[in-house]
């Protein structure tokens, strides 16, 4: 039996350059999905520093200009592309990757 | 030396519009505002100024931008002042600008300033409890739930720094300006007050374990009351703003809580209805974590009622 499978949400609904909240549970959406390029990243909403979300306000996950993932409690700096965090106070510590595909234009999770 | 409290808290953002948005939202009052940034004012005039972290008229930074660059503090008089110009000028530089205010840098490397205060008396209406076995508070159908209530910080109450040297930090704040240490989180740090204000904290500071740990934690102002810091926490979440800490209630100031992630580089809370503590106040030491750090804690969710 293959990894069980939840959708997140369509890839056309993830900005190229930008950021969005998925899988929303309680106050919170889960995990952080963007598009650079022709890839996806998806990172679990989860600061390694003190394991809160990260976001300013819902979907705002970005820094000005869009080019890192911040945490908006106290500043740690992500790379989009790898969640390792290269400034603040988590450094050299990383966001959670989320395993998943893209079938059919939609984004599964693998849990 | 009597220093009243806190006066306005001097910020260099990266992102000026979603910032000035957040001080708006927070309920605060925008003046003298344009391309600089612009003064955001509680009830009694005490302020968040908002500025570009590139600006050149802010004193050099402490920590990576966004953050705090200089703390003022408020003072009853140019007297109070000048002593305190004085004390600083022994060992720091301390640099008057053309409004009168004195610029200086804690031991710590915040930048400090001080004014005569410029706060103002304000009248909002009165808070009123109705509780069984005392005088009514509100008066016969006058009721209390209103979705349009009207929530206006009152006043600056305050500011966290992250220290590389707690007990230098300390004695900085107790020997040269007579603050005093109200309450201890052991090993972190002391919750502070000036000898002018009776609140339970208008600094409290914490040891920094690494490089990292800079700058400013969080800050707040004081709202009305704790239903004000429920009220005005729910409808900062309903606008999407996210919860970091709360709604709760804290154990040393007593103060209710409720913490937003900003763009500041630090949180900001709601906070309302902090404990007053003299001279004769013994200050308690407890050691840090969840169950110390308030007395509870609940997390908002969606409006329900049954049979939905």
């Amino acid at each position: 039996m293959g990894p069980r499978r939840i959708k997140l949400g369509v890839l056309a609904d993830v900005p190229e350059g930008g950021a969005v909240g998925l899988a929303p549970s309680g106050n919170d959406d889960k995990v952080i999905a963007l598009k650079r390029g022709d890839k996806l990243f998806l990172w679990e909403n989860d600061c390694p520093h003190n394991h809160r979300p990260l976001e300013l306000k819902r979907h705002h996950f970005l820094s000005p200009g869009g080019a890192h993932i911040t945490c908006f409690a106290h500043s740690a700096h992500f790379s989009p592309e790898t969640g390792l965090c290269f400034a603040g106070p988590c450094a050299g510590q990383s966001l959670t990757a989320v395993p998943f595909s893209v079938i059919d234009g939609e984004i599964w999770a693998e849990i | 030396m009597q220093i009243l409290g806190l006066e306005s808290l001097v910020f260099g953002a990266e992102d000026m519009a979603a910032a000035r948005t957040y001080l708006l939202d927070y309920g605060l009052d925008e003046r003298d505002a344009g391309p600089a940034g612009g003064t955001y004012e509680a009830a009694d005039g005490t302020s968040v100024v908002l500025r570009h972290a590139s600006d050149a008229s802010l004193p050099p930074s402490n920590a990576p931008s966004p953050n705090l660059r200089e703390t003022i503090y408020g003072v009853p008089s140019q007297a109070v002042l000048e002593e305190i110009a004085a004390e600083l000028s022994k060992d720091r530089e301390v640099r008057t600008d053309t409004e009168g205010t004195i610029h200086a840098v804690d031991d710590g490397g915040f930048a400090l300033g001080f004014r005569v205060t410029r706060r103002r008396k304000f009248e909002l209406p009165l808070l009123r409890f109705n509780v069984p076995g005392q005088s009514p508070g509100r008066g016969v159908n006058e009721c209390a739930a209103s979705k349009t209530e009207i929530i206006r910080p009152r006043t600056l109450s305050h500011v966290v720094y992250f220290v590389p040297d707690v007990k230098k930090a300390e004695a900085f704040y107790k020997d040269r300006l007579g603050f005093r240490v109200t309450d201890r989180f052991i090993g972190l740090g002391p919750f502070m007050r000036p000898a002018g204000t009776l609140d339970h904290h208008n600094l409290f500071m914490i040891q920094s374990f690494n490089s990292h740990m800079v700058g400013m934690n969080h800050f707040t102002f004081h709202l009305g009351s704790g239903h004000e810091v429920l009220h005005a926490g729910w409808r900062f979440a309903q606008r999407g703003y996210k919860s970091f800490w709360g709604p709760g209630r804290h154990i040393m100031g007593s103060n209710y809580f409720w913490y937003f992630n900003s763009p500041f580089g630090g949180t900001m809370e709601f906070d309302a209805d902090m404990d007053l503590h003299d001279d004769a106040w013994t200050p308690r030491e407890m050691l840090p974590g969840a169950d110390n750090s308030q007395i509870f804690l609940f997390e908002a969710k969606d409006k329900w009622a049954p049979g939905e």
